[in-house]
């Protein structure tokens, strides 16, 4: 028996699904900054900087970027962390993966860079002082199981970070669907030359758990103190929990 | 030394300003080691990138390397930033011609006459400008290694593969066709090489420098950027085992002697950004030389305003057997 899950709006096989979001990044990955910063008319650096403030890292940190894709966050994390502290730059995709180590080399931070799975995360238990993801929790197959995993390389006393587009508060329901369906493809045309992939990404948004849910599957995973800020009308929102 | 001398002023805790005074990036802004000839008889390196520049390293790149080579590519790469300057002129002098017609007591159809005839002289310029502009990115994506080919006397890039090194999965799986276009004479490659005397005398001394066209650049130069902040950091430390284990003996000697001479102090170097070009390849009796030109900010201490620096690695590596590549001089290059 297969299972399904949901890849944008089509129902796919789990296994096929994992295979589709790397396709998507696979053909985003050199444009992803360009993109992002055109999409979000640059609000995708404030989310972040709100992220990086509320993650407080301090030099010696162990930081633990899931999903790190190109490195903004670790960037931010490493030069918290200082040369006693530790970063990891993780992701499940290569090409994202090979865009943010050499971004991170060029500005004279050399961390450890790592691809693999956040659903399977081959580090030990209590490792973490952090644990961030940024715009990934979205493409995971296995949520639940991805959030268990986070909690278990957190030490005690540890905060996970997820950053996520969520719902957006109701009056802005309107032209945030009309922008996502219309603009976001035909942007994506233009510029990368892929509206499949935004489509893809306009859909996967849709599809992802709203801010209460979220929270309800962070507490079922083990995170106490659970709570989240909504950015920008509930376009984004940053949740973050405690392993106590 | 007097931007060096404000920010000492400026630390903000008299023990930063101790600890200052003694900070210096690996080497201490000597040449150390085995020199490159080759790096010695380029013509002068490009400034330091400023502040400003920072953000077009990608592009900052390949006018350096080409103005190494003092070819005519080079001039027009490095004039490259004045562009923008050429256009937004344009715009304003179409502004100030209307004023100044209009000023003049030309109106109406002969001054729109007048600017139309302007308009379109300045728009035939920013054509030619853009058409030139496109053709200089035509060309191969390491312009650096073509722009220095031309100014060596016509060393054709993919001629350059009788310096291959087979270890770092280059190897020597060119086509013999491949050696038809050398011009060079480089030293693997036997007979069919020398056809073009003329060229090869003029190139002499460059013959070969140059990196083999199947070289795996790209991740050469990622080691060597990740080798350049690790060893500063081994550097500040003072940890000279991690030195040891990426230096030749003379340079580790050399450092060491400097760490002692620190006493036992931290240093601090911290590595704000980083641009690298692997400038050319030698092969000797023993091994390969491969000279690597970095370039970007650097900070010595901890609250100071960054500062560019510009420095050859000359990188060697044993022709047979196990070894990697070791750091075996520094080469200061202004």
């Amino acid at each position: 028996m297969t299972n399904t899950t949901h890849f944008g709006y089509k129902t796919v096989a789990e296994d096929q699904k994992v295979q589709e979001v790397a396709k998507v990044f696979h053909s985003v990955a050199a444009k992803y900054d360009v993109m992002n910063d055109l999409m979000s008319a640059g609000l995708h650096r404030a989310w972040k900087m709100f992220t990086i403030a509320q993650a407080g890292v301090r030099p010696g940190f162990k930081v633990l970027d899931i999903a790190g894709g190109t490195g903004d966050l670790a960037k931010a994390f490493a030069r918290q962390a200082g040369k006693s502290g530790e970063v990891w730059l993780t992701d499940i995709n290569e090409s994202m993966l090979r865009v943010g180590r050499d971004r991170l080399l060029n500005k004279g931070l050399v961390t450890p860079t790592m691809l693999c799975d956040a659903e399977k995360l081959p580090f030990p238990d209590n490792y973490f002082d952090r644990v961030s993801v940024a715009f990934g929790l979205r493409n995971m197959t296995h949520k639940d199981q991805a959030l268990a995993e986070m909690r278990r390389v957190l030490k005690p006393g540890g905060k996970l970070l997820v950053l996520e587009f969520s719902k957006v508060i109701a009056p802005l329901q309107k032209p945030y669907d009309l922008y996502s369906f219309s603009v976001l493809p035909w942007l994506g045309q233009r510029i990368a030359g892929d509206a499949e992939s935004y489509r893809y990404l306009a859909e996967s948004i849709r599809m992802h758990p709203d801010q209460d849910t979220l929270k309800g599957m962070m507490q079922d995973a083990g995170l106490e103190r659970v709570q989240y800020y909504n950015l920008t009308g509930g376009v984004a929102a940053l949740h973050t929990g405690i392993k106590l | 030394m007097k931007k060096f001398l404000v920010t000492t002023i400026l630390a903000v805790s008299a023990f930063s300003m101790v600890a200052d005074a003694f900070a210096r990036p690996l080497g201490g802004k000597r040449s150390v080691g085995r020199q490159s000839q080759a790096v010695r008889q380029m013509p002068a390196p490009a400034p330091a990138p400023t502040p400003n520049m920072q953000r077009q390293n990608p592009n900052q790149a390949a006018p350096a390397a080409a103005a190494g080579a003092g070819g005519a590519a080079a001039a027009a790469a490095t004039k490259r930033p004045s562009m923008w300057k050429g256009i937004l002129g344009g715009a304003l002098l179409g502004l100030g011609l209307g004023a100044l017609l209009s000023h003049l007591g030309i109106g109406g159809a002969l001054a729109s006459a007048i600017s139309t005839i302007l308009m379109i002289a300045l728009l035939g310029l920013a054509i030619m400008f853009i058409v030139r502009m496109f053709r200089r990115k035509d060309t191969p994506a390491n312009a650096s290694v073509a722009g220095a080919g031309a100014g060596f006397g016509g060393f054709k890039p993919q001629a350059a593969g009788g310096v291959a090194t087979p270890e770092i999965g280059s190897g020597l799986r060119q086509q013999p066709t491949a050696y038809q276009g050398n011009n060079g004479g480089v030293a693997l490659d036997k007979g069919t090489g020398f056809g073009n005397a003329g060229a090869a005398a003029a190139g002499a001394a460059h013959q070969q420098w140059g990196v083999p066209s199947d070289f795996d650049s790209e991740s050469f130069l990622r080691h060597a950027k990740a080798s350049f902040i690790r060893m500063q950091a081994a550097w500040d430390r003072g940890d000279t085992n991690d030195l040891r284990e990426f230096t030749s003996p003379e340079v580790f000697a050399e450092l060491k002697m400097q760490i002692q001479e620190r006493g036992g102090v931290a240093d601090f170097t911290d590595v704000v950004s980083i641009d690298a070009q692997l400038l050319g390849i030698e092969k000797s009796a023993t091994d390969y030389l491969a000279s690597v030109q970095f370039n970007g900010m650097i900070r010595n201490a901890q609250n100071a305003p960054a500062e560019p620096y510009v420095e050859v690695w000359n990188m060697s590596k044993p022709l047979a057997g196990e070894g990697g590549w070791v750091l075996a001089g520094i080469q200061q290059v202004s």
